[in-house]
């Protein structure tokens, strides 16, 4: 049982990154269908995307040291 | 009067500070100023660009990303939050050490794009190594946009630092 569950674990663990890549493929391929550009195209959008960034890092540094 | 345990430490953070300066100083050249430039220079002055400076300053750029990562571990142990920094202060009630580790994690994140996607890319399309010009398109916009995830990370990385002694270390 004890094994099955591992195996499992191991499993979802080893797989997480290809379901990632999918999720990040079919977003990619929406995009393009809509005509949409790469946001990393445009340097204003990287900062702002930075900024909002960073403003989840606070809250996650808030969280962590809670 | 220096051989002090603090003043090394001190040492060590101003070379961290010294090479961090030059690692995402020349990052934002290359995404501020040499990327949005190449349309406009005229072909036969590019290489001027991709023979000349661009190698130089991709030698200081990745030089710069390896001082910056051994300084910062080091000032970590001797300040003594290396590990705690590690597993982002969890557990350990200290604002300033889960700020200083999400930072130190950005960091090498980046650190690791620098040396093992931006540089054996970027080899490939300044011609540094063979490929062929579909390979060395490819590998442009894989530098290209790598470069921009860092851009992109660098903003709140340094928040993180920056805010580890100037908010967190303040407000606990």
């Amino acid at each position: 049982m004890r094994d099955c569950a591992t195996r499992s674990a191991a499993s979802a663990i080893a797989e997480t990154p290809l379901y990632l890549y999918d999720v990040i493929a079919y977003h990619n391929n929406y995009r393009k269908r809509l005509g949409m550009k790469n946001p990393l195209d445009s340097l204003g959008q990287t900062v702002l995307i930075g900024f909002i960034l960073a403003a989840v890092a606070h809250l996650l540094i808030s969280a962590f040291s809670a | 009067m220096f051989v002090t345990h603090e003043w090394w430490e001190f040492a060590f953070r101003w070379l961290h500070i010294i090479s961090g300066v030059m690692w995402i100083g020349l990052l934002w050249y290359f995404n501020f100023v040499q990327t949005p430039s190449m349309p406009k220079i005229p072909d036969e002055q590019k290489p001027a660009i991709s023979k000349v400076i661009a190698p130089t300053a991709l030698f200081w750029f990745r030089w710069g990303a390896m001082a910056t990562i051994i300084t910062g571990l080091i000032l970590a142990g001797m300040s003594g939050y290396l590990l705690s920094a590690i597993k982002l202060g969890i557990g350990d009630h200290v604002g300033k050490n889960s700020a200083i580790g999400l930072g130190m994690w950005l960091g090498a994140i980046m650190w690791f794009n620098v040396w093992f996607i931006i540089w054996p890319n970027q080899k490939k399309a300044l011609g540094i190594v063979n490929a062929t010009p579909d390979e060395k398109k490819v590998a442009a916009r894989t530098a290209g946009l790598t470069s921009r995830v860092n851009t992109m990370l660098s903003v709140p990385m340094l928040y993180c630092m920056a805010s580890a002694s100037h908010y967190f270390a303040i407000t606990g």
